[in-house]
């Protein structure tokens, strides 16, 4: 990517291009990743152990409560998920990072994964808690729209063939996603105060009991390095694919 | 540029006439929804009046929706687009003043005659003005969040169910805004708050959905 | 010994969420082990000429 007369870029931002060759990535991954899996596994087991057997129950909701520890996190991470997406827009039609379009399309599935984590917890929260399967209260109805638009952009990567067209148009779609995601977080709070004003979820608040928030903490980031580690992966896979897209396509012109 | 502008708009008007998609189809098949929903509800009349604002409002998104995969799609089919890309105006401007047409077509009746079939549905009087003003200010929004969709979606083929699938989502705002202008409206409360954060939503999409289409149909295109 | 908190909303939560992202992970190798196939396969072919 670098030709003879432009001086190599120092420190940070050096290693971020060197990674943008898709060959460098591999062979980095490849060294890294077991030690990731490592990591995950690792937190994933003390935010675990100290959510599930630790942490004081909630004396209103009892056990349940202990639900959350998987719920916000699923939240937070859709969210990451997301942002991760719009930042891999951004590559793709802004600096035409080559490895962008592998990224974004490499999350998708992974944030659609933890929405649904999100949106089925909380069901299972809200009925001993509150009695119903399903509640419209704020939180779950922007991860439920959240989902909608991540199913969209899955639909529209499978719509389109070429993989360059493809990830533009994703791309596109991404971004016009960011912009709105506030816009509808804020008219589904205020669709919220307006039917009902309390909220099953108060617990992720800020009066949040330290003994809590440490589990809560803890399998946020073990949920973001397990979306790093799968992420990762996906890339992976997508760039030998792309490989053999390549090959075939050779292979096949010289059929002529 | 004015000229190329006023030009794509005559043109997009005469041809919503002549090939029937005109305002006479919008509205029947706004009729038609307002008509069929108390077969499913039952002529209760105090549950119609009550649902009267979200029907309304889910008609309006309806009968928008479904002309949208053709705004761009017969375009495309025959080389116009090329065409719009080489006009004196920026393809932006010209996206813009189709989607200006379709919503003259489309949401501006919908937005006259919303009233007059709220009384179907037993829609409270003080509601009705309102209403009117809520389609006006919000169904640009719903056009305009479509010409995105229809960007994106311009050369696949069974594109508009994509295309609703890809923009519903992005409507929520608009649709939760406007109605409750209306219930507002109906019980007799102030609405000046979801009016003007309707009319917001509009002004914020009217101005990004262009460039995001434009780009949609440079980058996107064979 | 009590094993942990005994309601099974919390069993089925966790169960839940333990086999998406099982899911999501096998779903991840196993589609970078069939890329890996084909390019191999291809590869061979490719040699072959």
């Amino acid at each position: 990517m670098t030709d003879a007369t432009t001086p190599p870029a120092q420190g940070f931002w050096a290693a971020f291009w060197s990674l943008a060759n898709p060959g460098r990535f591999m062979v980095y991954s490849a060294r890294w990743l077991p030690w990731l899996w490592l990591l995950t596994g690792l937190t994933m087991a003390y935010g675990l152990y100290k959510g599930l057997f630790v942490a004081p129950a909630d004396y209103q909701q009892g056990e349940s409560m202990r639900i959350m520890y998987i719920h916000v996190p699923a939240a937070w991470l859709g969210m990451f998920v997301y942002a991760t997406m719009t930042v891999s827009a951004l590559g793709t039609l802004v600096w035409r990072h080559p490895l962008a379009d592998v990224s974004q399309k490499a999350a998708a599935p992974v944030g659609a994964g933890f929405t649904v984590i999100c949106l089925v917890t909380g069901s299972f929260w809200g009925k001993p808690t509150w009695g119903t399967w399903w509640e419209w209260d704020a939180r779950m109805t922007s991860v439920l729209v959240l989902l909608l638009i991540y199913l969209g952009i899955i639909a529209l990567w499978r719509a389109i063939d070429e993989p360059l067209r493809a990830a533009r148009a994703v791309a596109i779609m991404t971004l016009v996603g960011a912009i709105n995601l506030p816009i509808i977080k804020f008219s589904v709070d205020w669709w919220n105060t307006l039917h009902q004003p309390a909220s099953v979820f108060k617990k992720g608040g800020p009066s949040i009991h330290p003994d809590m928030l440490e589990p809560l903490l803890v399998m946020g980031i073990a949920f973001s390095l397990l979306f790093a580690a799968i992420h990762i992966v996906r890339m992976q896979a997508e760039i030998i694919d792309r490989r053999a897209d390549r090959l075939a396509q050779r292979a096949a012109s010289r059929e002529d | 540029m004015i000229a190329a502008l006023r030009a794509v708009l005559a043109r997009e008007l005469t041809l919503a006439r002549r090939i029937g998609a005109g305002v006479e189809l919008g509205i029947v098949f706004f009729l038609i929804l307002i008509s069929v929903t108390p077969f499913a509800l039952g002529p209760d009349q105090k549950l119609l009046s009550r649902l009267a604002p979200a029907l309304l409002w889910l008609s309006a998104l309806l009968a928008t929706l479904l002309g949208l995969d053709r705004l761009l799609q017969a375009d495309e089919e025959d080389g116009v687009i090329d065409e719009m890309m080489m006009s004196a105006a920026p393809l932006e401007l010209v996206l813009a003043t189709k989607a200006l047409a379709h919503w003259l077509v489309t949401g501006l009746p919908l937005a006259v005659l919303a009233p007059l079939l709220g009384l179907m549905l037993a829609i409270s009087p003080d509601a009705m003005l309102p209403l009117a003003l809520s389609l006006l200010v919000g169904t640009p929004a719903l056009t305009f969040i479509g010409l995105v969709g229809a960007g994106l979606t311009v050369s696949l083929r069974r594109g508009g169910l994509l295309l609703s699938v890809l923009i519903l989502p992005l409507t929520v705002p608009t649709l939760i805004f406007g109605v409750a202008v209306v219930r507002e409206a109906a019980a007799g409360q102030p609405f000046a708050t979801p009016l003007t954060l309707l009319g917001a939503i509009t002004l914020i999409i009217t101005v990004v959905s262009p460039f995001a289409a434009a780009a949609a149909l440079r980058m996107t295109r064979g | 010994m009590m094993f942990g908190p005994h309601s099974p909303y919390i069993y089925a939560s966790y169960g839940v969420a333990a086999v998406i992202i099982v899911l999501l992970i096998a779903g991840a190798y196993r589609s970078r082990a069939a890329a890996r196939r084909r390019l191999t396969d291809l590869e061979r072919l490719e040699g072959g000429q």
